[in-house]
């Protein structure tokens, strides 16, 4: 297994070689004439639905095969799809002979080996799209349980486990324990485990339970964030601690949450805590050392937002000097929250990372007239200098809880006729935009999920309209604003595919009653104010995964869920998205034509991040935690939604593979030696 | 109100008894609340030593107990203090424990929730003790015990020895399960059987104008309903 990652500008021949290299391990002739067979059919389902592109140029390979040139598919069999119709495709590592629907292209550095998952949304443009496809649209019916692993917490459980180097690591929520699990031995047993011994006291201090959302792999370290405050990093070979950061101060209300993102030497981190009052913020700190070297702040005056002569924002409402505290009541940006709660993205050709801040402090809108800049609003800074090139604020002076926290996919995508950079951005406010990641233009905002709180979105100003109905002001109960305070889809992440040139997300179906109470400032308690009550949108349904279009800002297909969908999305090479419901079913879903191919009921509802990795033993496996918790649990109301077949809490990590097939798993009295089980020989 | 006072200083008498060595006796029964002294006696847990609870200290009643203007009084508190923030607007938490059960990590007396309050706990709650008087905090504890959770002293010792029977959770949440309409991605359970359902394949239209009628989940049981939290417009 490859462990070199230098991080790269090009993805394309990296991207094409660990293609190749995956193929040529895992790839059987017959597992790919079935992959040929069926991505000719799904082909034509999409086609009658959407764009019809080249489909003159795909004839049914079974057919071919029948003939005289089998030989020939041989060799297309053993070379990777997106190879296997053109012998040139273009330089992102995407065919020219695909059947995306859009045709986005996608930068994959740092270019990991495929067969290795080292941070959460697997590559700086966040697609959480793996090359693998030895799983695929053919055989992912037949994924069975290869091995289990219980991490002993109680809390819900948000984050991808990581894959570097045959060791699997597993970060629990709160109290935060590290554990590196074996895959070379049978049983997967512990390596090692750390343990950060985190505060008690941050237990009340996050909002939405005691969540992490994972560990990032550099340079042989685990660092990730614990709930008090403190970046750790972590030897991965040793499992012990190699430094720690205390990047806040726990007792006024600031946690930490969000999983690091790793750009070279720099690894980002930033608080959460928008429901408490605090300044939020994003920083960079050295790999190796743990040293802060850049600090930037949500709100307060340029200097502290780090803005300076080159930001260039694309739209007048957010041209000005030291808007983040013009546009608030004297003194109120200094705890008016805008944290850096969830995931950071990275175009290493424009030097520029990505992210959102949450909603402003306090959740009262009537207590801070005015646009309450720089919160619920995207940024893109220069990693290096961490100095501000633009931002787009999504819900100004927003007044129901809509964070601008959720990913930002970075593709390069034809529209109207030209191909543009851009980040493609499901928002809580339930607008999916589509935005120039050079200048920060809009370039589509449709909704994507049920809203009621606009008429429509302004394009000449890049903001929703807001139906002054839908505005809630203290000690008045206003009923049905869609989405509620998660929004029309939370922190959990979408993947994207080069081979559709989709992006694939669980969503929400919500509405809420709301009720507004003035909330006071008093530090150790929350700043909040906002008493609401969720239920299902028109529908009935509280959840539904979906299949997006960027280019066209359409909705291409969807799957109704009755619970809620809240787990990240992995989508691979094979053609295949995962996604998990809060009731705890996992499923795999044709990448294409939205069809359910498999589904596992697990022990615990699902808000972890699917994640696919090549055990030592070269198969393909899929992961994912199920273990309910979160905002998709923490308040009461939500509990209620639940009937009793809603399953309890406990974390499990659950590894799937075709048939089950494991060094773990088989029958007959498995033993190791030589750290290869009787077992897995023997087949 | 009388009563509770009479009772007040009959528990400074018990409680005297039983701890005035080195104990500072600040009674305060003008205003009729328990005083430090007998809220000093109160343990969390077992008392070393002895077989069972102080009884004194089971006996110290809230004097705002059932008092509706003191209830209404804390319910504005529990609001302006952001208590709500934490435990939500009705009491059954979220970042916080919920106060609406007996479950209570630091005691469901109310003269321990009095000290919870007071003095803050390690997990998170803050101590109130310097931010309001007692005579807030007892009407803050009134509030939670009219949210119907709460243990009461006579309840206490069988409580906390694990006398008290179980519960069915909501019952009728189990058939309302059966009204909730199938995921369409919905598979038989054998996996190997090929999926029949199909998912809508056809574009989304644009989910903007539907009706303003707030659908409300058939599976909603009496134990979502609003409770006595619930804020008055």
């Amino acid at each position: 297994m490859a462990s070199t990652s230098a991080p790269s500008q090009k993805s394309s021949a990296q991207f094409r070689d660990t293609t190749s290299s995956n193929a040529s391990v895992h790839g059987g002739a017959l597992g790919r004439l079935l992959k040929l067979g069926e991505s000719h059919a799904t082909f034509e389902m999409v086609k009658a639905e959407k764009t019809p592109r080249r489909q003159s140029r795909r004839p049914c390979k079974l057919q071919r095969c029948a003939t005289a040139v089998c030989f020939s598919l041989f060799v297309v069999a053993i070379t990777p799809p997106s190879q296997a119709q053109t012998p040139a495709p273009d330089n992102h590592g995407n065919s020219a002979e695909n059947t995306s629907a859009t045709g986005a292209t996608f930068n994959f550095a740092p270019n990991d080996p495929p067969g290795e998952w080292r941070s959460q949304a697997r590559d700086y443009a966040n697609t959480r799209y793996s090359t693998l496809d030895q799983i695929n649209t053919a055989n992912v019916a037949k994924l069975r349980m290869a091995w289990t692993f219980s991490d002993g917490t109680l809390n819900g459980h948000e984050s991808a486990p990581l894959v570097v180097d045959n060791t699997m690591y597993v970060v629990t929520p709160f109290p935060d324990i590290l554990y590196a699990l074996d895959l070379t031995r049978a049983g997967e047993p512990i390596k090692w485990t750390f343990k950060p011994n985190p505060a008690p006291i941050a237990n009340g201090k996050a909002c939405c339970d005691t969540v992490t959302r994972g560990v990032a792999y550099a340079n042989g370290k685990l660092i990730y964030n614990l709930l008090d405050d403190h970046t750790v990093a972590v030897d991965a070979k040793t499992g012990k601690e190699v430094w720690r950061t205390k990047m806040g101060n726990v007792e006024t209300g600031e946690t930490m949450t969000m999983a690091p993102f790793v750009v070279g030497k720099k690894v980002l981190v930033g608080d959460s805590g928008g429901e408490m009052g605090v300044w939020g913020w994003i920083a960079a700190l050295d790999v190796d050392t743990g040293k802060e070297l850049w600090r930037a702040y949500s709100t307060g005056s340029d200097k502290d937002v780090r803005i300076g002569a080159d930001f260039k924002p694309f739209y007048d409402r957010m041209k000005g000097k030291d808007l983040g505290i013009s546009t608030w009541p004297a003194g109120m940006w200094k705890h008016g929250a805008g944290s850096v709660w969830a995931w950071i993205s990275y175009d290493p050709s424009l030097n520029l990372i990505y992210y959102g801040t949450s909603n402003p402090s306090p959740r009262v809108p009537d207590q801070r007239p005015g646009d309450n800049l720089w919160t619920s609003t995207i940024f893109a800074r220069d990693v290096d200098s961490g100095m501000a090139r633009w931002a787009y604020q999504t819900t100004p002076h927003d007044r129901w809880d809509y964070d601008a926290v959720n990913e930002n996919i970075l593709m390069d995508l034809p529209i109207d006729g030209q191909s543009r950079k851009v980040l493609v951005h499901f928002d809580r406010n339930a607008y999916a935009y589509t935005i120039d990641r050079a200048t920060g233009e809009v370039l589509k905002a449709s909704p994507f999920a049920y809203q009621n709180w606009s008429s429509g979105f302004d394009m000449k100003t890049g903001t929703p309209m807001v139906i002054p109905d839908k505005e809630p002001h203290p000690n008045v109960k206003l009923v049905n604003v869609c989405p509620p305070d998660i929004g029309g889809k939370d922190w959990q992440p979408a993947a994207a595919s080069p081979r559709t040139g989709l992006v694939y997300a669980d969503i929400f179906n919500i509405c809420m009653d709301v009720t507004d109470h003035d909330a006071s400032y008093i530090p150790s308690s929350p700043y909040d104010g906002m008493d609401m009550h969720r239920y299902p949108a028109p529908g009935g349904n509280l959840g539904e995964f979906m299949a997006w279009n960027p280019a066209t800002g359409k909705k291409v297909w969807s799957i109704k869920e009755t619970y809620m969908t809240m787990s990240g999305v992995l989508v691979t090479a094979g053609d295949v998205a995962f996604y998990g419901t809060a009731d705890g079913w996992f499923r795999g879903v044709d990448a294409r034509s939205g069809k359910v191919l498999w589904s596992q009921k697990l022990g615990s509802g699902i808000i972890g991040q699917p994640m696919t990795y090549t055990g030592p033993d070269h198969r393909q496996y899929i992961a994912i935690s199920a273990g309910i918790g979160g905002a998709a649990t923490v308040r009461a109301d939500v509990i209620a939604l639940r009937p009793l077949d809603f399953p309890a809490g406990g974390n499990t990590l659950y590894v799937f593979s075709i048939d089950g097939n494991s060094m773990s798993s088989g029958p007959g009295q498995l033993t190791e030696k030589d750290g290869v089980s009787n077992a897995a020989k023997n087949r | 109100m009388t009563f509770a006072i009479g009772i007040a200083a009959l528990l400074l008498l018990l409680g005297g008894c039983k701890h005035s060595q080195g104990g500072t006796t600040t009674a305060n029964s003008a205003s009729g609340l328990p005083t430090a002294d007998m809220l000093a006696s109160v343990p969390l847990g077992q008392v070393a030593g002895e077989p069972s609870f102080s009884a004194a200290a089971l006996s110290i009643a809230n004097p705002y107990q059932g008092n509706a203007q003191a209830i209404q009084q804390g319910e504005q508190l529990y609001i302006k203090m952001n208590c709500a923030g934490c435990h939500a607007y009705n009491g059954k938490g979220n970042m916080g424990p919920d106060l609406t059960d007996a479950e209570w990590r630091y005691g469901g007396l109310p003269v321990q929730i009095y000290k919870t309050i007071r003095d803050g706990r390690p997990q998170g709650m803050p101590a109130w003790g310097v931010a309001l008087p007692p005579d807030d905090i007892w009407k803050l504890v009134a509030y939670i015990q009219s949210l119907g959770g709460t243990v009461s002293p006579k309840d206490y010792e069988h409580a906390r020895q694990g006398d008290k029977p179980g519960e069915q959770v909501a019952p009728e949440a189990q058939a309302d399960a059966q009204l909730a309409p199938p995921p369409e991605a919905e598979m038989s359970p054998d996996p190997n059987d090929q999926p029949t359902a199909q998912p809508a394949l056809a574009p989304t239209t644009a989910p903007a104008a539907h009706t303003e009628t707030p659908i409300v989940p058939k599976r909603k049981t009496k134990l979502t309903e609003p409770k006595a939290s619930e804020p008055q417009p």
